[in-house]
């Protein structure tokens, strides 16, 4: 399976190198050539268990740190002023999905709404409701104003479950 | 006149930055030392992974609870390239308060008669 230790091993750190992309650049250049230097570390320590350089136990583990810890890193370098823009835009690209003739699926509608609530109060834990408020005030808007439709109201409740939700699966995350 | 900051402050720790705190509290360590000591007293039950080591480390210096070493060990000894880091003074008292609260919330348990795991500790603890 393995030619030579010292092979697998120095592809294991190339694409370790290159899945420490995933960080910031500021965090990266602090810190990215210890955790380089770290993995040589654990990934000797694992050939000399497992004789094996980087077996797949190995890597899930890894995989699972650096993607929980490079959003963790990524989410502190989001700011609140880009994302209130975005937010509302995704917030009114949906409407018009929503409201264009023809479209007659409520739940992808509601899934849509749910995902990118999640996602913004994901990113950005501090103030679900403002992802809420920007993601799914727009259906109701247009429901009510111009159809007469009082259900559209539930597109709010939808984006409130969906921001609190991202909301607290990040916090989780922020405890790691 | 210096400030003078109230450990509490920062509780609850993580359990990241309790285990590296604890780690530093004997000797310096570089970051697979770190990692290394914490598996071991863990008894393998904790493996602080890269990411986690260094995103606590990076918080913990802003922080102030622990300090990168200006001094190197014997460079026949070790790899110059590696940072070191220390445990503060502010560190060492943030360590103590948690412990307490830790302390407390297990007097509790046991007042409650909460069943305790009777997996045996590492060797050695």
């Amino acid at each position: 399976m393995s030619g030579s230790g010292g092979e697998d091993r120095s592809i294991s750190e190339r694409v370790y190198r290159v899945l420490l992309r995933a960080y910031p650049r500021e965090f990266r250049e602090m810190y990215g050539r210890q955790m380089a230097q770290v993995f040589r570390d654990l990934l000797r320590e694992n050939e000399r268990r497992s004789r094996v350089a980087g077996c797949p136990r190995f890597w899930i583990r890894t995989t699972k740190d650096l993607a929980a810890t490079a959003f963790i890193e990524r989410r502190r370098t989001v700011r609140l002023r880009s994302l209130v823009p975005l937010a509302i835009l995704l917030g009114m690209l949906i409407t018009l999905v929503d409201d264009s003739p023809g479209w007659d699926d409520t739940g992808v509608s509601a899934a849509m709404v749910f995902t990118c609530a999640g996602l913004l109060g994901a990113l950005h834990s501090l103030r679900p409701w403002l992802w809420a408020l920007s993601v799914g005030l727009w259906i109701p808007v247009v429901g009510v104003a111009y159809h007469h439709n009082y259900e559209a109201l539930l597109a709010l409740v939808v984006a409130f479950a969906g921001a609190y939700s991202g909301a607290v699966a990040s916090r989780a995350l922020g405890t790691v | 006149m210096a400030e003078v900051r109230e450990p509490r402050g920062l509780l609850p720790l993580t359990p990241a930055v309790l285990h590296i705190l604890l780690a530093l509290a004997d000797e310096e360590r570089h970051g697979y030392g770190i990692m290394q000591e914490v598996e071991a007293r863990t008894g393998g039950d904790t493996r602080l992974g890269p990411g986690t080591l260094y995103g606590s480390i990076k918080r913990m210096l802003a922080d102030g609870l622990i300090e990168e070493s200006v001094e190197r060990p014997d460079p026949a000894m070790d790899d110059q390239r590696r940072r070191y880091y220390r445990v503060t003074d502010f560190g060492c008292r943030v360590t103590g308060a948690e412990a307490e609260r830790l302390q407390s919330l297990v007097g509790a348990a046991r007042a409650k008669k909460v069943p305790f795991s009777v997996r045996p500790l590492p060797e050695g603890s």
